[in-house]
């Protein structure tokens, strides 16, 4: 126990600035979660007869109903309060990426840089040894602070749709929840081996900006094709007052034409194949012309993919796991490029 | 070119990445309007999709390509200006450097100088790049205020402002990591003053029809007028539109009958007038901050 305390004491005195910014920027933007919670909240209980039904969002309302004229203050009000407070959702987002390039990147290569780090090795059993114990303080601390700010999210994601199940809702997927926690195992880990490749602080910082960038891309573009071939396919009518619950709901994977023979192309594969779908009818069906239109030939309907709120939970654990592998993963390749240096 | 190697080498990955952005945004900028032309055109190559991704669903590629220009704008005098000072104070190496030049002035001036040269070439070339490109996007209207901040001398002054901050902050804080993650903030706070400074003392003035739809003036605010030319509030010309608009249903009405929007704002003939002055008060900005760098180096205590 001794031991640990040392290391943490250690650790935190090695990024003692680099922890408490870290923990000042999580601490402002869940406060102001919080706020803007609790502002909605108020908002809603002064004013019930004004923001009742608003906090579905489109859930079950048709569009072609409105408010009250009195109301449109208030509800204007309303919106940009939310749309301030759904900033920092995307702020929540953004935070585990901005953990791996601020915390993860100088982890080794700080210590590479200032020359200690063949001491370091030299001090200690084993170079993996040594590095597990110099992550693990910094990595458990991040991580904490971005569960802090997943559960914040949540609160504030609940306030903005108190009438919404959001345990089967997809609504901001990745901006709340384990989610944001699971991703920045990721990038903590990748930015520790970008650190430990370069081995000088600016460099891995910089680059480590890009190689997280990048490699979650990749991981992003991997899902939705994963997501494509579970996704359910609907029809749209985008004539119709009101959207399905479904899609309000619902992960929309992809949007395109379910085409006469029941096979759905996105709207760019449709082109690509010759198909112009310009125009929408009654009942969702896509003509090419006003000529088709009048001639009753369409070539299809308006569809698209998606996968209903009910498996958000199923989602969301299948991405964190996706997530806390990949970390796993650049945690061992830093160990070999860790064991392999030279000493410099 | 002693100097210009001897700057790249006591920061070369500062210096190649900036490089690597500022020369990479030129090329897309350089070549983005004639790409955008030959997408237009019929017949278009399927490549084309991806530069219509590439803007979509945010926005057009060439409002992308301004955005990252401005991104640019202050992560590159961040990324050099930082290091100039942390790197020396971290590896301790600046005592001895500071001991070995004549005055500690005469080296933060050799040290920050040779960096900033190299820094507004490629700014510079950057800016120049997002001029033409402003240029062939409207080639027969005045720019006036279109683009003002995310090119040319207006882009300039912004960098080498957010520069000077990053100095002093790195002079302050001494140490590479915190001085990057402060002069983070510092360049949001940086590039939300300068949006809301404009237009530098320059008064506004009732915009006419022609300098409001071309020339892309600098709108401060709008108002109505009555179709008798008298002031009017917007709930009053709310419920005149919608009289108007019931009176004559299902036919349009008449623009005689509507109120008419009014905008004030500077024109963009004037556009030189409020760029002189905002370079004045940038350009000062900045060397007060030099000059904050400066007494900090040199009361700054041996490490």
């Amino acid at each position: 126990m001794t031991g640990a305390l040392t290391w943490a004491r250690l650790s935190y005195r090695q990024q003692m600035w680099e922890l408490l910014l870290v923990v000042l920027g999580v601490a402002g933007v869940t406060a102001g979660m919080l706020w803007f919670a609790n502002t909605l909240t108020a908002m809603r209980a002064v004013n019930p007869e004004c923001l009742a039904g608003i906090g579905g969002g489109f859930l079950g309302v048709p569009m072609e109903e409105g408010p009250a004229a009195a109301c449109q203050a208030i509800i204007g009000q309303y919106y940009e309060t939310e749309s301030l407070a759904s900033q920092l959702l995307n702020v929540a987002w953004a935070a585990p990426f901005g953990m791996g390039v601020i915390l993860g990147a100088p982890l080794v290569a700080r210590e590479i840089d200032g020359g200690t780090a063949p001491l370091a090795w030299s001090l200690s059993r084993s170079r993996m040894g040594w590095l597990l114990r110099r992550i693990a303080y910094v990595a458990l601390f991040g991580l904490a602070l971005l569960a802090v700010m997943a559960v914040a999210s949540e609160l504030l994601a609940a306030a903005i749709l108190p009438d919404r199940t959001l345990d089967e809702d997809f609504t901001w997927f990745g901006r709340r929840g384990l989610l944001v926690a699971a991703r920045g195992v990721g990038a903590i880990m990748l930015g520790v081996l970008v650190g430990a490749i370069i081995g000088r602080v600016l460099p891995a910082v910089l680059a480590s900006a890009f190689v997280i960038a990048l490699v979650f891309i990749g991981l992003s573009l991997a899902q939705d094709q994963l997501n494509q071939s579970q996704a359910t396919l609907l029809r749209r009518d985008l004539e119709s007052a009101q959207r399905p619950d479904v899609e309000v709901t619902g992960l929309a994977v992809a949007y395109g034409i379910e085409t006469i023979d029941g096979e759905f192309v996105s709207y760019n594969e449709a082109f690509d194949r010759g198909l112009e779908p310009n125009y929408s009818g009654v009942g969702g069906k896509v003509y090419e012309s006003e000529a088709d239109i009048a001639a009753g030939r369409f070539i299809g309907h308006d569809a698209f993919l998606v996968i209903p709120g009910e498996r958000y939970p199923e989602l969301v654990l299948r991405d964190s796991v996706f997530a806390v592998f990949l970390g796993l993963t650049a945690l061992a390749a830093a160990g070999v490029v860790v064991v392999r240096r030279r000493p410099a | 070119m002693t100097w210009a190697r001897l700057t790249f080498r006591l920061q070369p990955s500062s210096i190649g990445f900036v490089a690597l952005v500022c020369l990479g945004l030129t090329v897309l900028t350089l070549n983005l309007p004639s790409m955008l032309a030959e997408c237009g055109s019929p017949g278009a190559p399927d490549n084309c999709r991806v530069i219509h991704l590439f803007g979509s669903p945010l926005g057009d590629a060439v409002g992308m390509t301004y955005m990252a220009i401005g991104l640019a704008m202050y992560a590159v005098p961040l990324v050099l200006g930082v290091p100039i000072l942390t790197s020396e104070i971290e590896r301790r190496t600046a005592m001895i450097a500071w001991s070995l030049s004549a005055s500690r002035m005469r080296w933060l001036a050799w040290r920050a100088g040779s960096v900033l040269v190299v820094g507004l070439l490629l700014i510079g070339v950057m800016a120049l790049a997002a001029e033409w490109m402003a240029a062939a996007d409207a080639p027969d209207t005045d720019l006036g205020f279109a683009q003002h901040g995310a090119r040319g001398i207006s882009l300039m002054t912004r960098a080498g402002l957010m520069f000077a901050a990053s100095l002093a902050v790195g002079a302050v804080v001494g140490r590479l990591l915190p001085s990057l993650l402060i002069g983070l903030a510092l360049a949001v706070g940086l590039s939300m003053a300068v949006a809301v400074l404009p237009p530098y003392g320059v008064e506004p003035t009732e915009l006419t029809a022609a300098e409001t739809n071309g020339g892309s003036p600098f709108t401060t605010g709008g108002a109505y007028r009555a179709p008798d030319g008298t002031p009017i509030s917007h709930d009053e010309a709310a419920a005149m539109n919608m009289a108007a608009f019931e009176e004559y249903s299902p036919d349009l009405p008449p623009d005689s009958v509507l109120p008419q929007d009014v905008s004030y704002g500077i024109a963009g003939s004037r556009y030189f007038e409020v760029l002189v002055r905002e370079s004045a008060v940038l350009v000062g900005a900045t060397v007060l901050v030099v000059g904050i760098a400066a007494a900090v180096v040199q009361r700054r205590r041996p490490e």
